[in-house]
């Protein structure tokens, strides 16, 4: 069988990879005859039409959503391999943890999982000033739908936009638009809670349990410069040993 | 926010930053849609400080002007820190101010007792009342509740908060009586089954109230009770007033700490492994004398964690075919978490699982090897060499461990 190469969009294509699929798979095209590419806005979208609408397990579906927004070029591939041998009767394949393909993509999947959870917690709005709240945020993987009804959830009666190097979200209390990538400078670059806010997190550190080991693991440095409450931990470690002398020589003298 | 309250801030965060709790999950799913401000999640953690712990909530107290005098308590009578006092309506700003910029998943409010329990009570009250009804506020709510205040108020206080909780500081009325001297163990008890009564009955009449249940602190190393006691507290404090969690507090040192305290404070590995017996009690089927007994002198092990050294006692119980094994005694297995039995049990109904795939189940294989059998694999010698334990030490490292948000 002659090889094929499939061309699906940029970013987190579920749609094109959905069609390229049944046109493999109505096509009997096994998984190392394929290789793909993720420029179909420059040479056309995937073809449309005559492929076989295919039925999956739900959790294969969510899997498939999931993994497509991971920026690995060879996820593709991969899913497409765990397609096949869903359809060709494994239907059970994702309860085998133990299997390498598996493995494989559930590790992709916890990846994405976890930069959207970390976008959910570590982006900071600021407010324009008319109320309009902004954030600038850069995730690892191409989340930003994936990650954005949490805010309308959350914020639905706020205005506000989040800009990041993929793409930006705009949400007027009605509807959600979807724009260009942005830059760090379109944010505000002050808001009037910052102080307060890192005067907050300053004091509910205790010096006397320092440990930056645990502190990095749940948050690491790539997320620091866009948390304007980061720039105390320096200052925080360095006179934490100090404040605990200061302390344990008190209680000695009293 | 003025310069004032940002003082304020400091002063009250800092009094209120030694209650460990930090969870902001198990509330019911709510979306404030358009007309509101907020949501609730499975818990957020939007920081950590550079102790390694979790900022979720807004943790402050409305006052740290205080009249009893704990001598592990900061803002006890007796001490010299500086007192500060929100008015509700700066909690309540600093509140949306935060959530709306997205730095909190909502409020812990908590407060020293000033004038009587039942007037600190009820300005606590009114904070969560005034951001739920004036505000429209559906973030998550913390309430610190004073034993000694009245039943009306604790029963309007679990309408606004998601979850309630009373300290219960020192696990015996003797060391209450040398600690806090003002508190009354029967009191705090009492108070929570009152609770516990709430919260069934309003579950029973599909009402709300505190509908992520109550939890509790115990101060850890101030007092001679030994982890074991802990432990067989817990598990009571579990059984009679279905508590959502009890969090264990290390005292640490605190600026003009009372002279009755010991003045070194206990290692924070002793808390760490207090809050995994903790975690065995409820999810790995471990009863409270299984801990107890696998403790040298009361104290759970500081170099190994309590499954471990419960397995190492019991290694007749052993070793378990992963295969074949019943899920409650996999739980049993060092090195095997909740999730990779779940996944093993789910896999081994359509494969055999051998060494290499336990390896893709779990990243804790090295202590699990000498207590399981695969095709592949025999541990028989393993099992049975004395030095076992010193084999499976982790080499020295930093504790890794940060908070507790998960209910």
């Amino acid at each position: 069988m002659p090889r094929q190469h499939v061309e699906v969009g940029p970013r987190a294509d579920v749609d094109g990879f959905r069609r390229a699929v049944r046109l493999l798979i109505a096509r009997d095209v096994p998984p190392d005859h394929v290789t793909w590419g993720e420029e179909a806005s420059l040479v056309g979208a995937a073809p449309d039409g005559d492929g076989t609408p295919l039925v999956l397990p739900r959790a294969v579906v969510e899997l498939i959503e999931r993994v497509a927004c991971h920026s690995n070029p060879e996820r593709y591939a991969l899913l497409y391999q765990l397609v096949w041998r869903v359809h060709r009767g494994e239907r059970a394949l994702l309860e085998v943890a133990s299997d390498p393909l598996v493995h494989r993509l559930q590790r992709l999947s916890q990846a994405v999982q976890r930069d959207i959870h970390k976008m959910h917690a570590f982006l900071r709005f600021r407010d324009a000033g008319d109320g309009h709240l902004v954030a600038w945020f850069e995730p690892e993987h191409h989340i930003l739908a994936a990650a954005a009804q949490f805010f309308i959830d959350r914020f639905g009666a706020l205005v506000w936009s989040i800009i990041t190097p993929r793409g930006s979200l705009h949400w007027d209390r009605e509807k959600l638009v979807c724009g260009p990538p942005g830059r760090r400078c379109d944010v505000p670059p002050d808001d009037a809670f910052e102080a307060g806010w890192r005067g907050y997190y300053e004091s509910v550190f205790n010096p006397a349990r320092a440990n930056p080991q645990a502190m990095r693991l749940h948050m690491p440095k790539k997320y620091w410069r866009n948390m304007p409450e980061t720039a105390a931990i320096p200052d925080l470690l360095r006179s934490a040993q100090r404040r605990v002398a200061v302390m344990m020589q008190d209680g000695e003298e009293a | 926010m003025d310069d004032k309250l940002t003082r304020k801030l400091r002063l009250l965060a800092d009094a209120a930053k030694y209650d460990a709790s930090c969870a902001s999950s198990g509330a019911p799913k709510r979306s404030a849609g358009t007309q509101g401000l907020g949501s609730t999640s499975n818990g957020i953690c939007h920081a950590y400080t550079p102790d390694g712990r979790c900022v979720s909530l807004l943790k402050i107290l409305l006052t740290n002007y205080c009249r009893f005098d704990c001598a592990y308590c900061i803002n006890r009578r007796s001490s010299n820190v500086p007192r500060a006092r929100f008015r509700v309506e700066d909690v309540v700003q600093l509140t949306l101010g935060f959530y709306r910029r997205n730095y909190i998943e909502g409020l812990f409010l908590s407060s020293g007792i000033i004038r009587s329990a039942d007037y600190t009570m009820e300005q606590l009250v009114l904070v969560a009342k005034t951001l739920r009804q004036d505000h429209g506020f559906v973030g998550y709510i913390h309430l610190k509740t004073i034993p000694e205040a009245s039943q009306e108020l604790i029963a309007e206080a679990g309408l606004w908060a998601d979850r309630l909780s009373i300290n219960i500081e020192l696990p015996t009325e003797q060391s209450l009586q040398a600690f806090a001297p003002e508190k009354r163990g029967v009191t705090i008890r009492s108070a929570m089954r009152q609770m516990r009564y709430r919260i069934d009955a309003a579950r029973d009449a599909r009402k709300t109230f505190s509908p992520a249940g109550q939890s509790t602190q115990v101060i850890v190393g101030a007092d001679a009770t030994t982890d074991a006691d802990m432990i067989t507290t817990s598990n009571a404090l579990y059984r009679d007033f279905a508590l959502s969690r009890v969090y264990y507090s290390a005292f640490s040192p605190i600026p003009d700490a009372s002279r009755v305290l010991p003045l070194k404070p206990p290692p924070l590995q002793r808390e760490h492994r207090l809050y995994q017996a903790d975690w065995l009690l409820r999810h790995y089927g471990f009863a409270a004398h299984e801990i107890a007994s696998s403790c040298t002198e009361g104290m759970l092990d500081l170099d190994i964690d309590p499954k471990l050294a419960w397995a190492l006692r019991n290694r007749h119980q052993f070793p378990a075919d992963i295969n074949v094994a019943e899920r409650g005694l996999l739980l049993r297995v060092p090195g095997l978490g909740r999730r990779a039995v779940d996944r093993i049990v789910l896999a081994r109904r359509h494969t055999t699982l051998r060494l290499a795939d336990v390896a893709r189940l779990t990243t804790g294989l090295r202590r699990a090897l000498p207590f399981l059998v695969t095709p592949d694999h025999r541990p028989v010698r393993l099992t049975d060499r004395a030095d076992l334990r010193q084999r499976l030490r982790p080499s020295p490292q930093a504790d890794l461990f940060a908070c507790h948000v998960s209910t």
